[in-house]
């Protein structure tokens, strides 16, 4: 398999866009994108997105996005899996170069969420979940997310308070952050005592509903010194999945598709969890911001609240965890928070990140598609 | 009259949903709910319908209170994992128990309830859902 680098970035505030659809948004992202590598054509578009069949009524969403992105006639094409639909892009647009199909590609990721009321928005992302077994009873993404919390707290004992230092470090990261959709900060107080939506989980331990698009160019070898000076290998790529019905599962405290893409792709990247610099990790809700680290192998079961809490994972610590204030407060649109990610990981390591920076050498991202059901690991370096 | 939900779909989960069928893998043994084609654990395709107990403890739950559409008449609506006596676990809603009398823990049996409708004059949805033992038996 050949190298393949990221070279190029863009991506657009993330927030509510009344006036922009997914075209919009994503030519805004693509363009910033093309931009960063001088104009250079790509040769073939992957987009990562969930709901724009669900919400948008739009299918055939590659080609619409590659024409109204001044890319009409190149490979295009959407790939979905679910919230998780912008890391399985990444891996899908690297196997196309790493394979010596094309050279440069764009990995896009857009998502358009505003446009309906929340009733209607979380019924589209439910959909990430068992259609037949868990849908149907109208439990909710966030309600599922509820069962996995509540049970991680009573089995470490871990009180309310707690559990809220994670939405504080994320609001405080995302303060900084220009492009972030929740860029204020948040008291423990504020958190534990925030509206119950589905009982533990409170709406400030919640990522928001908002619209936003990104896009990376990656190229091989060949290619990636001529169109990019601070170009950034991706080192490691590992993809897994789990039994979509959560009830199935052996062990609610960890997602094993976690577990099993991280292995890979720490093997293939021939690193350690002790070196990596930075991460950006699919917080979701505050329960998955610690499990994820335990599951990352940053930490050790059940301690993740009481260690950051101690200034764990904060600016400075290696590593320092989502520094753009991860999906709870820089957001999470959905089907683009995976492309966002490795943008973000790769502005790191180049050096020209705008919001908290990280001085490092190499760096991962984690997305996650339904409650652990698709989960890509993805592991840049300098 | 409306047609948001499929009959078909409806007709052909029945039996899982009123009656907790599921299969059972006659090469090792593992019992799968929902029904499966292959056995996950040693991949045979030799499984049979069996029919779980119904009975067992809750393994965790929330208190929805933000609710999907077509679920407002039922807000807030009680979630739980259940694991039966069977070993098998099983999502599905709790009924006629208050928030604030559920536990981790606490026996239920499955009974048959209106899970939604289509309308008026549309489908009705019905499978299990879960009710706690009564207090002798909780023991």
């Amino acid at each position: 398999m050949r190298k393949v680098y990221v070279v190029g970035v863009g991506f657009t505030k993330i927030g509510r866009f009344f006036d922009k659809g997914l075209r919009e948004l994503f030519a805004e992202a693509a363009i910033k994108a093309l931009d960063d590598i001088g104009g250079e054509n790509v040769q073939a578009l992957v987009v990562g997105n969930m709901m724009s069949s669900s919400l948008g009524e739009q299918d055939n969403l590659g080609a619409v996005l590659a024409d109204y992105a001044g890319l009409g006639g190149i490979p295009a094409f959407k790939v979905e899996a679910a919230c998780g639909s912008g890391g399985v892009a990444v891996y899908t647009g690297y196997s196309l170069v790493a394979s010596g199909l094309f050279d440069i590609v764009m990995v896009g990721g857009v998502e358009k969420q505003t446009e309906y009321p929340t009733r209607i928005v979380s019924k589209g992302l439910a959909q990430a979940s068992d259609a037949e077994y868990e849908l149907f009873y109208g439990i909710s993404f966030t309600g599922l997310n509820a069962l996995v919390m509540r049970k991680y707290m009573e089995t470490y004992g871990i009180s309310r308070d707690e559990m809220s230092v994670w939405p504080v470090l994320m609001h405080k990261n995302a303060s900084k952050n220009p492009y972030a959709q929740l860029p204020f900060e948040v008291t423990i107080e504020q958190v534990s005592n925030s509206m119950l939506i589905a009982d533990p989980i409170r709406l400030l331990d919640s990522s928001p509903i908002g619209d936003g698009a990104a896009a990376l160019v990656l190229a091989s070898e060949k290619y990636a010194r001529k169109l990019s000076d601070t170009p950034v290998e991706i080192a490691g790529v590992g993809l897994a999945t789990d039994h979509i019905y959560i009830a199935y599962r052996d062990d609610l405290l960890k997602l094993k598709a976690t577990i099993d893409a991280s292995k890979v792709a720490y093997r293939m990247a021939k690193v350690e969890p002790s070196q990596i610099d930075v991460v950006e990790e699919h917080d979701a809700f505050t329960i998955l911001g610690y499990m994820n680290l335990e599951d990352l192998g940053f930490s050790e079961r059940g301690k993740t609240p009481k260690e950051i809490a101690e200034g764990r994972f904060h600016p400075g610590d290696k590593p320092t965890v989502n520094p753009s204030g991860g999906l709870k407060a820089r957001g999470h649109p959905v089907g683009a928070t995976g492309v966002y990610q490795v943008a973000e990981v790769a502005m790191q390591l180049r050096g020209d990140y705008p919001g908290v920076k990280v001085n490092g050498e190499i760096g991962l991202a984690q997305s996650i598609g339904g409650l652990g059901t698709t989960v890509s690991v993805i592991i840049l370096r300098r | 009259m409306s047609m948001k939900f499929s009959i078909p779909k409806t007709w052909r989960e029945r039996k899982p949903h009123y009656l907790l069928e599921a299969t059972k893998c006659k090469n090792c043994g593992k019992i799968h709910y929902p029904p499966r084609t292959v056995c996950d654990k040693c991949g045979s395709r030799d499984l049979e319908r069996t029919r779980l107990s119904g009975e067992g403890r809750i393994v965790s739950y929330t208190v929805q209170y933000v609710v999907l559409d077509g679920f407002r008449d039922y807000a807030p609506i009680i979630y739980a994992i259940v694991e039966l006596k069977e070993g098998v676990r099983v999502l599905a809603p709790l009924t006629d128990v208050k928030p604030g009398d559920v536990k981790i823990g606490l026996k239920v049996k499955a009974v048959l309830r209106k899970v939604s409708e289509d309308g008026k004059l549309g489908l009705i949805r019905y499978a299990i859902k879960f009710k706690p033992l009564e207090a002798e038996s909780q023991k």
